[in-house]
C-alpha cells in the first residue's frame, strides 16, 4: 500500500490508523493513541487567560504552572458535575491535547512533505483551501464521557468531533465502561474516585445501567478542601499555603516553627489573579494527598471503639506521623489528622466543618458507602452478587493510601452475605488513566470497527446517532 | 573558539561506568532493533537542533563529540523546492571569449572548488556561459558575459531554518538537510541511522521522518531516540533529571530507569534558551551601541558568567547597574582601532589547511592578548573586575576594486577589543520589557520547571533520586557559571536540608516520604562536549 494515499474510508479502525483516545477529566485531560499503555499527552483541563499588550491571550497545558503572567486568571470549561459548560473552550482544551503531542498543529500536505517529487506548474490550485486542514482529518476519535452526561451534551460533542475536528470516525464511551474494560471485566461495579466527583457505575456485559449510576461531589477538590479546615485549626498554628510562585528562596527552618522565607510581590495590576494562586495551592496540596493524607484503614470507622476498647483515634495516635514541608519551608509531622481529611468520604458525621469552605457539609447519602447501595438498589437483584464480586476503583484519587482496604471492609461489613471482591490496579498510571487505557483497549480492538460512526453516517443522520449508537 | 572539550567524570560517588562500558550499553542497543549486526563504524549519528546539526558516521572509540557540526539551515535554490546548503551568488562578469582554440578556459574559480576535507564542504561551482550564439563571429577573441555562480559559506542571508524551537517548521528545508548530511558523509550501504529527536516532536512528526528516511535513504535499519534519554545514555545513568538548554528554548524532562516520563515534562519553555540570555545582553548593552552580534560574541566569551544569586557585584552595584559612566560607555564605541588583519579568503579557510588557520588564529590571540591586559586587575579572577574586555570579531566583505579583482567574494576579518562593565554577569536577569512573565528570569523559570516535572513522576520514591542527578546540556549552558546559579536557584527556592527533627528523631513510617530531595548534588554533571569542536566559521 503507498503509505501517502489516504486510506480507503471502508478500512478506517484502528489496525492500519490508530485512532486517538480523548479521555476529558474535569482535572485532567488524557489523550494518546489506541493500542497504548498510557497516554501520550497529559494536560491541565483547566486554562489561563491574561491581558498582554491589549489582547487577551490563552495559556494551555502545563505552562500554566510554570510561568505565572500578569493578571493570570484560571478557568475550567468543565463545570464541578464533570459536564462541560464552557462548549468553545472546551474544544480549544482538547484540542490542544492532541495536536501538542499526537498530531501536530495540522496535518502534513502529501505534495509538501519532501517525499513527492511535483513540480509547481503540477500543484493543484485549491492548495490554498487544503493548507487550512482540520486537526483530526486522518484519526478516528474516540471520546469517554461521564455517565450522566446529557443528551444534549453528547450530540455537541460528535457536532464538534465531525464539523470542527474533521474526524473520519467517531464513538462516545462511558468512562466507567471503559475502566471495567481496563481491568478485563465486562460487567463490574465501577467505583470512580476522581477529582470534582466519585461515581459509581453497575454496567453489566458492557453496557452501563443507567437506573444505577450514582454521583456526588465528594472528589479530590472535597478532600482539598478538608485539608485546608485541617490547616485552618492546625497546632501550634494554623498553615497558610503559600505557593512557590511567591517565594524567592527560603531557609531551614525547625519543625512547626515560622516559615522563615523571603516572598515575592507583585504589583497590583500585575498580580496573578486569585484564582491562579488557587490552582498552585492545589498543587501543594495534592503533594500532601501523595505524601501525608492516608484513610484510616478500618474495618471500624475512625470515631468508633476498635475491638480491644481502645478508640480508633487513639489507635491513630500511636502510629508514627508523617511530614511535610510547604513551599516556604514550614514543616511540621502530622499525626492523627492525616486520617480525619478523608474520613468524611466514608462518614459524613467525621466532616470538619469549615464555614469558608465552597462545599456544603456532606450529608450522608453522599458517602462512598451510602452511593454504592444506592447504585445497588437501582439494578436487578440478580446481578448484585456478581457486581459485588467485581468492583473495580479507579481515578486518581483511589490512590490515596489506605483507600482500597476501607472500601473493602466498608463494603463486607455492608454486604456480609455476597462474595466482595475489591480491583484495583496497583500501578498508578493503571489507576489514574483507568477510563484512557479501557478507551485505547476497545478502540484496537478488531471486532470494533463495525462500532464507529462514519462520517457519512453523522452527514446522514444528524448529531442524534450518538444516542442510538452509543448506549 | 570553544573551550576545551572536558568531561568530568571523576565526580566523587557519581555512578558513571567508565567509558567503555557505557560505550558498549549504547551499541547493545542496536541489535535490539535491527536483525543484522550492524558495524560500529557504519552508525550514522545526527543529532539536529535549532542552530547546529551535530552528525557522525561510526561510533568512536572513547567518546568524543560529533565530528560534524552542520549549521541547521538551507538556502532556497534557484529552482522552487530545492535547497542549497550555501549561499549561492550570482555573479555576472565580462570574459574574453577566445573562439579559435578549444582548450577550456582557466576557470577563476578552480580554487574554491577544491574538496573540502576538513567540514565536508562540497564547494561546487557552476559556471554557464551565455550568449552562445553569438560565437559565430570571425573574431578570434570576444567578449561575452557569463554568469558564475558561487557560494558563500560565510553568508546567513536568506538563510531558512528548518527547526525554530525544536519544532519542525520547514518540513521540505529539514527533509533537504537530512539529505545534504547524508550526501555529505556519504555512509556505505548497510549504514542504519539513529536520529537524536527534540522532545516537542509530535508522534505525526516521528512518523514523518521515519518515512522519509526509509524512503530516501534506504536505510536498512533507523531509530530515533530521544535527546533526554540520549543524555542518559551518554552518562550512564538510567535516572536523571535533564535539562536541555538550547538557542530559543529549554527542554525538561525527567528519566526514570532509561524511560521518558511524558506527563509534566517541560518542552520547549520559550524564552528560556541562549537567545534570552542574548537578548538580555542587548536589552543592557543596546543603548550603548552595541550590536546584537556584540552581545552574542560576549556572551559566548570568557569574561561573561552568570555569578550565583545574591552574589554582590563587583565594584558598587548601583552605579554598575546605572551603567552610565561616561568613560566605560565611550570605550564600547570601538576607538581601540579597527585592526585588519589582512585579507582573508574565506572559502580558503574552508578549504585550506585548518590547522594552519588555526594556528594563525591562535597566534593573533596572542598578539592582542598583550595589549589587553589590565595591569591593575590582571590578578583578580573575573567575577570580581568590574570591568574586562573581550576580543570581537566581525567578517567585512570587501567592496570596490580589491574584490572586483579576482571575482570571488573575499572578506577582511576585523578584531578589537571592547570593555564591558558589570553588564556582563546580569544575562540571566530578568528583562525590563517582557511584560508577560512575572517569574525573576530564565533560571527561575527553568528551576520551577524543573519541580513540576520531578513532581509529576509519579512514581513518588524515584523523585529524590531526580533531585539529586541532575544533567545540563545544550550550548546555552556554555556560559560560565550557568549550571552553578541553575542549582543555586533551585536549591535556594525548592530544596532544603532535612531539618534534625524530622529525619532522625523521627522514625518513618512504612511508607517513606520520598518528595524531600536531599541536597547531595553529587551528580551534576554539565556537557561541554556538545559544542566543543572548533568553530571555524559562526
Amino acid at each position: 500500500m503507498n503509505p501517502s494515499n489516504p486510506p480507503q474510508a471502508a478500512e478506517y479502525g484502528g489496525d492500519e490508523v490508530s485512532a486517538i483516545v480523548l479521555d476529558p477529566g474535569y482535572s485532567t485531560t488524557r489523550a494518546g493513541f489506541a493500542g497504548e499503555d498510557a497516554p501520550k499527552s497529559l494536560i491541565p483541563s483547566c486554562y489561563g487567560k491574561y491581558n498582554a499588550d491589549g489582547q487577551e491571550k490563552l495559556v494551555f497545558g502545563d505552562d500554566v504552572f510554570v510561568t505565572p503572567r500578569p493578571g493570570l486568571s484560571i478557568h475550567n470549561p468543565i463545570g464541578k458535575d464533570g459536564i462541560v459548560e464552557d462548549w468553545d473552550m472546551a474544544e480549544r482544551v482538547w484540542e490542544h491535547s492532541f495536536t501538542s503531542r499526537l498530531t501536530g498543529t495540522k496535518a502534513g500536505n502529501p505534495f509538501q512533505n519532501g517525499l513527492n517529487d511535483v513540480s509547481p506548474d503540477e500543484l493543484p490550485t485549491e492548495m490554498e483551501v487544503e493548507s487550512e486542514e482540520k486537526p483530526l482529518s486522518d484519526s478516528p476519535l474516540l471520546m469517554t464521557e461521564p455517565g450522566w452526561n446529557p443528551a444534549k451534551a453528547r450530540e455537541k460533542t460528535i457536532e464538534m468531533a465531525m464539523e470542527k475536528w474533521d474526524t473520519p470516525a467517531f464513538y462516545l464511551a462511558r468512562s466507567g465502561v471503559l475502566a471495567a474494560f481496563a481491568s478485563g471485566k465486562a460487567s463490574a461495579l465501577v467505583i470512580d474516585i476522581g477529582a470534582s466527583n466519585i461515581s459509581v457505575t453497575p454496567i453489566h456485559d458492557g453496557m452501563i445501567l443507567k437506573r444505577g449510576v450514582q454521583h456526588s461531589p465528594l472528589g479530590g477538590e472535597y478532600i482539598s478542601s478538608q485539608i485546608r479546615a485541617i490547616f485552618k485549626i492546625n497546632t501550634p498554628q494554623p498553615i497558610t499555603i503559600t505557593p512557590h510562585y511567591l517565594i524567592s528562596s527560603k531557609s531551614a527552618v525547625e519543625a512547626g516553627q515560622p516559615a522563615q522565607a523571603k516572598y515575592k510581590t507583585f504589583p497590583a495590576d500585575k498580580a496573578p489573579d486569585a484564582s491562579y494562586r488557587a490552582l498552585l495551592e492545589e498543587r501543594t496540596l495534592s503533594e500532601f494527598k501523595e505524601c501525608v493524607v492516608q484513610v484510616w484503614p478500618g474495618p471500624t470507622r475512625l470515631s468508633a471503639p476498635s475491638p480491644t476498647g481502645v478508640s480508633n483515634e487513639d489507635m491513630a495516635r500511636t502510629t508514627p506521623g508523617r511530614p511535610f514541608e510547604f513551599p516556604d519551608g514550614y514543616n511540621q509531622v502530622f499525626g492523627v489528622d492525616r486520617f480525619r481529611a478523608v474520613e468524611s468520604l466514608f462518614d459524613a458525621k467525621a466532616a470538619i466543618p469549615d464555614p469558608d469552605s465552597p462545599f456544603p457539609p456532606p450529608t450522608p447519602a453522599q458517602t462512598i458507602p451510602e452511593l454504592v447501595k444506592a447504585s445497588l438498589a437501582g439494578v436487578d437483584v440478580d446481578l448484585r452478587p456478581h457486581l459485588l464480586a467485581n468492583v473495580v476503583v479507579t481515578g486518581g484519587s483511589s490512590l490515596l493510601h489506605g483507600f482500597t482496604d476501607r472500601l473493602n471492609h466498608e463494603l463486607m461489613q455492608m454486604f456480609p452475605g455476597p462474595r466482595v471482591r475489591v480491583t484495583a490496579p496497583g500501578n498508578t498510571s493503571e489507576r489514574r488513566f483507568g477510563s484512557w487505557i479501557g478507551g485505547s483497549i476497545l478502540a484496537s480492538l478488531g471486532t470494533f470497527h463495525q462500532m464507529w460512526i462514519s462520517k457519512k453516517e453523522y452527514e446522514e443522520h444528524g448529531p442524534n446517532i450518538v444516542e442510538k449508537r452509543c448506549k | 573558539m570553544g573551550r576545551k572539550c572536558q568531561r568530568k567524570s571523576s565526580h566523587r560517588g557519581a555512578p558513571v561506568r567508565s567509558h567503555h562500558s557505557s560505550q558498549s550499553s549504547q551499541r547493545s542497543l542496536l541489535p535490539l532493533v535491527t536483525m543484522p549486526p550492524f558495524k560500529d563504524e557504519h552508525v550514522l549519528l545526527i543529532a539536529p537542533g535549532s542552530q547546529m546539526t551535530l552528525a557522525q558516521l561510526g561510533l568512536p572509540e572513547t567518546f568524543t563529540p560529533a565530528r560534524f557540526r552542520f549549521p541547521t539551515r538551507m538556502f532556497p535554490a534557484e529552482k522552487k523546492g530545492e535547497y542549497e546548503p550555501y549561499r549561492v551568488h550570482e555573479r555576472r562578469q565580462e570574459v574574453k571569449v577566445n573562439n579559435d582554440t578549444d582548450t577550456p578556459k582557466p576557470d577563476v574559480e578552480m580554487k574554491d572548488a577544491e574538496p573540502a576535507a576538513a567540514d565536508g564542504t562540497t564547494a561546487t561551482e557552476t559556471t554557464v556561459k551565455t550568449d552562445e550564439d553569438t560565437q559565430d563571429n570571425g573574431d578570434s577573441t570576444k567578449t561575452v558575459e557569463e554568469v558564475f555562480y558561487e557560494e558563500d559559506p560565510a553568508s546567513d542571508e536568506g538563510a531558512i531554518y528548518p527547526i525554530e524551537n525544536g519544532r519542525i517548521v520547514d518540513w521540505p528545508c529539514f527533509f533537504a538537510l537530512l539529505t545534504h548530511i547524508h550526501n555529505t558523509l556519504s555512509p556505505p550501504f548497510h549504514t542504519p541511522i539513529m536520529l537524536i529527536g527534540q522532545p516537542v516532536w509530535s508522534a505525526r512528526d516521528r512518523e514523518a521522518i521515519t518515512q522519509f528516511v526509509f524512503e530516501k535513504f534506504k536505510a536498512p535499519a533507523f531509530s530515533l531516540m530521544d535527546s533526554a534519554l540520549a543524555a542518559c545514555y551518554g552518562y550512564g545513568t538510567p535516572t536523571a533529571t535533564v535539562v536541555d538548554v538550547g538557542k530559543g528554548k529549554v527542554d525538561v524532562t525527567a528519566v526514570t530507569d532509561f524511560a521518558v516520563n511524558e506527563h509534566g515534562r517541560g518542552i520547549a519553555l520559550e524564552g528560556c534558551g541562549g537567545d534570552a540570555m542574548t537578548d538580555r545582553l542587548v536589552e543592557l548593552l543596546g543603548p550603548k551601541g552595541f550590536t546584537r552580534e556584540m552581545c552574542e560574541q560576549l556572551k559566548r566569551s570568557n569574561i561573561t558568567e552568570i555569578l550565583p544569586p545574591e552574589t554582590p557585584l563587583p565594584g558598587s552595584s548601583a552605579t554598575a547597574r546605572q551603567g552610565a559612566n561616561p568613560a566605560a560607555a565611550a570605550s564600547t564605541e570601538g576607538d581601540n582601532g579597527d585592526e585588519e588583519e589582512g585579507v582573508l579568503d574565506v572559502a580558503a579557510i574552508v578549504s585550506g589547511n585548518p590547522t594552519e588557520y588555526l594556528a594563525n588564529v591562535e597566534k593573533e590571540k596572542t598578539t592582542t592578548k598583550k595589549g589587553a591586559v589590565d595591569p591593575k586587575g590582571a590578578r583578580l579572577p573575573n567575577s570580581k573586575k568590574e570591568k574586562a574586555s573581550f576580543q570581537f570579531e566581525e567578517f567585512v566583505q570587501l567592496e570596490g576594486e580589491k574584490a572586483a579583482a579576482n571575482g570571488a567574494r573575499q572578506y577582511i576579518r576585523q578584531t578589537r577589543d571592547i570593555e564591558v562593565s558589570v553588564e556582563r554577569f546580569l544575562l540571566t536577569s530578568p528583562r525590563s520589557k517582557v511584560g508577560n512573565r512575572l517569574t525573576s528570569g530564565i533560571l527561575e523559570d527553568i528551576a520551577t520547571q524543573v519541580h513540576h516535572t520531578i513532581l509529576a513522576v509519579p512514581d513518588a520514591t524515584k523523585r529524590s533520586e531526580l533531585w539529586d542527578s541532575l544533567i545540563v546540556v545544550g550550548c546555552g549552558s556554555k556560559v560560565k557559571g550557568f549550571t552553578q546559579a541553575l542549582l543555586a536557584v533551585i536549591t535556594q527556592k525548592f530544596i532544603l536540608s532535612p531539618s534534625g527533627t524530622i529525619f532522625t528523631s523521627e522514625i518513618p513510617s512504612n511508607f517513606t516520604t520520598p518528595f524531600r530531595p536531599v541536597p547531595t548534588h553529587q551528580l551534576l554533571w554539565v556537557n561541554p562536549a556538545r559544542c566543543t569542536t572548533p568553530r571555524h566559521l559562526e
